[in-house]
């Protein structure tokens, strides 16, 4: 069978010589026959041929180069390279490229999952939020939110979306028999599944004719409450739920990962122009799809001319004298600021790459020096360029795919600990991340790329020298040892790299520690939280105002309980965004400030001091005497140099609340230092506090001062809540310290952890990169040493010789580093606290950094150049 | 004893003519390698000499292709030999290659022509 023997290789290579074999001895004897001495013969006959191997390399080649025989033959012989008597270099190697392609991975994981794709939804990146921001505002953001009529005034009129949606934050009680709970039940546009583009896991959608008039009443559920509440039983569909007295059949539930609005379930309306003010308001958040083409800026600019014409109809109440109008990327609002740490730390995995790479090239250079003369003995024992090129290739790529399937493992390790530390409330709780297909492309993408780069090195250096110097050498390698200046550059590229992300590093950490040291103006210690809302049961003032002191009271007590206080704001990141008139018209700039309604504890229990006139009483309460205490940073904006004590302020926003406050004017009684109310990074804002009575808004926060751990506190809070009202849900119960830690510490933390990590191993890179290069170095230059040792150097001197060589590369880095600095820095400049991007000081510890690391990876070089001996040294000359 | 030209005289084969002269060869019947390269060499009074080194893969290339077939048959030498002989697309082919050659004979000379 013929074609069996185009399989059969061996048969295939013992055909060959035989058949050379044969055409050699035919052409001796025709030599012979001519009259040649056979020895003549021969050798003519050897000089006629040349060189067999290369002629039967050829001919194999012809076989088909691409042939899986000879594939497989270099794989084989790629394996027997790296391990035999490589292993250290390959371990070395496929642990750097793990490294490299691991943190790569792991970090391309998270942005992908959070950034690009954290949704379900579908067109994710096209939703859009519609912002109503006011020009007199220095704060971003604005107005979210349109009564239905304005609602569909926008819904109606505009032109850049394909579809709009509306979602309104809505609390039910769901009536079950038994003790009636609260869920959290959403009331959303009929459209709002659709518009998501999510089909139910089971059963169906709400669609727009479930709200025809006339329609029975539904509701869709979500997947966490079938599992908790009904233990996944598909029988649900089709059951009743009565949520605030409407019974409602569930008509689906969704899968896991819609959790839209954090629902229990989610109840379909229809928008009626004339919905009446209510309790809570008929707010709807918008929602848009914008139309394919259109540019958010073009979008912005058709919404602010549809806005001028609304506002219109709605001033007063609803626009502010000048505002823009403004998208906001739905992802967007969930991810914010966190998207920039999130790219800077991408551009530090990046420079980590790189490091790994030009430590994996750099290694392999130091090798090609070395294999010059086993590529040399190959060529002259014929193998071909291309045999050759193959070769190597197979080789890194043989070590790429091993670095690609450990830096696999990396990856997944690493996206655990990120996972851990990833900080909570930072990214959508809809996003899932894993290792996904496409971040796997990724990683094999950058596998490829390092495979294709450091393969091309042993080719540029090992190939284009002279065969025949190479060989001649021999064991006399003093004159080979002229290090290419593509391994010096590698390595002072790896040094500068390495300088940007410490100084990186250390930037960060300089401003998580100054942020930590921002004093608060309060004491967050011994302090617990948790937000309370009331449901249906309370909807009057009076009504607000008793459950409140009925609440505080009980709490106070408990036993271990110091002091209680509530305030309608979560203190100490916000307050509500106000205006202030100030009425005796000397100030005429627009006041803007916030304003919290408290209880008289407030004060004692946070520790705040009162610094001037005196505090709100009980009586103040009761009476419903309008009377304020503003803090430090109002009185000296307003009323600089001159007592706050004793003016008024009127606070217009209170007029439009709910249940709004007829005259909202204010008269200043006393005077608070300042705390940090606006997030623990911004300076205080001129804030006024007015006692919790003269408005209800249906929830509050409770502050418990304790004398032991706060956290034991938390189950007897909820339970106190829930026995003055079953209907009450209580929420978000942790410690103050909690609560900075996660809201206000966690992001720079986390950007901390992941540059310390980063520029640590960026550091061990190098360590090891530099230790292999003077390690290298040393062992070529051993017969110097040696001579120059018996010429009367001490060991000091030779020693010195080597880490000076060793220093000159960071020294010569460090300066290509600062130039890195430069640009790279600037990056991380949004995230930081009080210090500059490029602060001397940090920038001068990772120089010290480096330093100590360049003279501990040329130490061993240096110990080892010491035991030239000089004897041995001349014996060989 | 082999008169050998002089290094200069012989002729630098054109790219692509040794699959044509080597399938010419064979056309008057089965022949092993080394018989291939006298035949050309002799034919060529010694003009043409094909290295050994282009010889065996223009062999197995031609193979591959189908153009030849080979077989084991005893030879001059008391030995078995690799005889290779021409299949029926082989001939095909040096019909193709033939007149191809001929064309490009043909135009080349017109253009050297002195006119």
């Amino acid at each position: 069978m013929n074609w069996l023997r185009w399989i059969r290789t061996e048969d295939r290579e013992r055909e060959l010589d035989e058949e050379i074999e044969v055409d050699f001895a035919l052409e001796v004897q025709q030599r012979m026959e001519a009259g040649a001495t056979r020895e003549e013969a021969e050798s003519a006959a050897r000089r006629d041929f040349g060189n067999i191997t290369r002629i039967k390399e050829v001919t194999r080649e012809m076989w088909g180069w691409r042939s899986l025989e000879s594939f497989l033959q270099d794989v084989r012989f790629s394996l027997r390279s790296i391990y035999r008597g490589n292993l250290g270099f390959t371990t070395v190697a496929v642990l750097t490229l793990a490294l490299g392609i691991g943190a790569t991975t792991a970090m391309f994981s998270v942005i992908d999952n959070v950034l690009l794709e954290p949704f379900p939804y579908a067109h994710q990146q096209r939703l859009y939020s519609v912002v109503i921001h006011d020009q007199a505002s220095s704060e971003p953001g604005g107005r979210p939110v349109f009564p239905a009529v304005e609602f569909l005034d926008y819904e109606q009129q505009n032109r850049v979306f394909d579809d709009v949606m509306g979602v309104k934050i809505n609390r039910a009680l769901w009536e079950t028999g038994g003790a009636p709970e609260s869920v959290n039940a959403p009331l959303v546009t009929a459209n709002a599944f659709q518009f998501l583009g999510v089909p139910a896991m089971i059963g169906r959608i709400a669609t727009p004719s479930d709200v025809a008039p006339g329609a029975p009443a539904v509701c869709v559920m979500s997947y966490s409450f079938w599992k908790s509440r009904f233990a996944g039983d598909r029988d649900v569909l089709g059951k009743m739920l009565n949520l605030d007295g409407t019974p409602r059949a569930v008509i689906g539930v969704m899968p896991p990962r819609f959790i839209f609005w954090s629902a229990d379930v989610w109840i379909p309306v229809m928008l009626e122009p004339a919905q009446r003010a209510g309790f809570p308001p008929p707010w709807f958040y918008m929602l848009g799809r914008l139309k394919q083409g259109i540019t958010t800026t073009a979008a912005d600019r058709e919404l602010q001319i549809l806005a001028e014409r609304l506002a219109k109809k709605y001033r007063p109440d609803l626009y502010p004298t000048r505002f823009d109008v403004g998208l906001q990327g739905f992802a967007e609002a969930e991810i914010g600021k966190f998207r920039r740490t999130l790219f800077s730390l991408l551009a530090a995995v990046g420079l980590l790459l790189a490091i790994a790479c030009a430590n994996v090239a750099s290694l392999l250079l130091t090798r090609a020096e070395s294999r010059k003369r086993e590529l040399a003995l190959r060529t002259s024992l014929g193998a071909g360029w291309w045999r050759i090129v193959r070769q190597l290739f197979c080789e890194s790529g043989l070590l790429a795919i091993l670095g690609a399937i450990a830096g696999c493992a990396f990856a997944s390790g690493g996206l655990e600990v990120l996972m851990a530390i990833l900080p909570q409330d930072t990214f959508p709780e809809e996003a899932v991340i894993n290792l996904n297909l496409r971040v796997l492309a990724c990683t094999v993408a950058v596998t490829i790329a390092t495979a294709i780069f450091f393969g091309l090195i042993p080719l540029i250096t090992g190939l284009r020298q002279d065969l025949n110097e190479a060989l001649k050498s021999g064991g006399r390698e003093h004159s080979a040892f002229r290090r290419s200046g593509l391994g010096n550059l590698l390595l002072i590229g790896e040094v500068a790299m390495s300088l940007v992300l410490l100084a990186g590093a250390g930037l960060t950490m300089r401003s998580f520690l100054l942020e930590r040291q921002i004093p608060l103006g309060l004491n967050p210690e011994h302090l617990l939280s948790a937000e309370v809302l009331l449901t249906k049961g309370h909807r009057t003032i009076a009504e607000q105002a008793r459950y409140r002191r009925e609440f505080t009271e009980a709490l106070r007590r408990l036993p271990g309980v110091i002091d209680v206080s509530t305030t309608t704001d979560f203190l100490p990141f916000g307050g509500t965004i106000t205006e202030f008139e100030l009425p005796d018209g000397t100030h005429t700039e627009q006041s803007r400030g916030q304003v919290s309604m408290i209880d008289p504890n407030l004060f004692g229990t946070l520790n705040i001091r009162l610094l001037q006139g005196r505090n709100l009483t009980e009586a103040d309460l009761a009476g419903k005497h309008m009377v304020a205490v503003v803090n430090q940073a109002f009185a000296s904006r307003f009323f600089p140099g001159e007592s706050a004590v004793g003016e008024r302020v009127q606070i217009n926003t209170l007029a439009r609340l709910p249940q709004p406050v007829m005259r909202p004017s204010f008269e200043i009684i006393g005077v608070t230092s300042d705390f940090k109310n606006r997030g623990v990074r911004d300076s205080v804002v001129p804030e006024v506090f007015v006692p919790y009575s003269v408005s209800g808004l249906g929830s509050f926060s409770v502050f418990v001062r304790t004398s032991g751990n706060p956290k034991t506190l938390g189950k007897t809070l909820e339970a106190t809540a829930l026995t003055l009202d079953g209907s009450t849900v209580v929420r978000h119960v942790r410690t103050v310290q909690e609560a900075l830690e996660n809201q206000e510490y966690a992001k720079p933390r986390f950007a901390l952890q992941i540059f310390s990590v980063f520029s640590a191993l960026g550091l061990i890179l190098v360590c090891a990169g530099l230790y292999g290069v003077m390690s290298y170095t040393v062992s070529r230059r051993k017969r110097e040493m040696g001579i120059r040792m018996a010429l009367g150097a001490t060991t000091g001197n030779v020693q010195g010789m080597v880490i000076r060589g060793g220093l000159r590369f960071v020294g010569i880095g460090i300066v290509a580093g600062l130039f890195g600095c430069v640009g790279g820095l600037r990056l991380i400049r949004s995230q930081l606290w009080g210090v500059n991007a490029y602060d001397p000081t940090t920038i001068l510890g990772g120089i010290a950094v480096l330093l100590l690391v360049g003279m501990a990876a040329s130490y061993a070089p240096s110990v080892a150049a010491t035991h030239a001996d000089p004897a041995d040294t001349l014996r060989a000359e | 004893m082999t008169r050998e030209k002089p290094y200069q005289d012989r002729i630098e084969l054109m790219q692509g003519t040794l699959d044509m002269l080597v399938l010419r060869t064979l056309q008057w019947g089965p022949q092993h390698g080394h018989g291939i390269g006298q035949v050309i060499r002799t034919k060529s009074d010694d003009a043409l000499q094909i290295e050994h080194g282009s010889l065996y893969p223009a062999l197995h290339r031609l193979e591959r292709k189908g153009w030849l077939k080979s077989e084991w048959r005893p030879s001059e030498a008391n030995r078995r030999a690799k005889y290779y002989s021409l299949t029926a697309a082989g001939k095909k082919q040096l019909l193709a290659e033939q007149s191809k050659w001929n064309d490009l004979v043909e135009t080349i000379a017109r253009v050297m022509k002195p006119a």
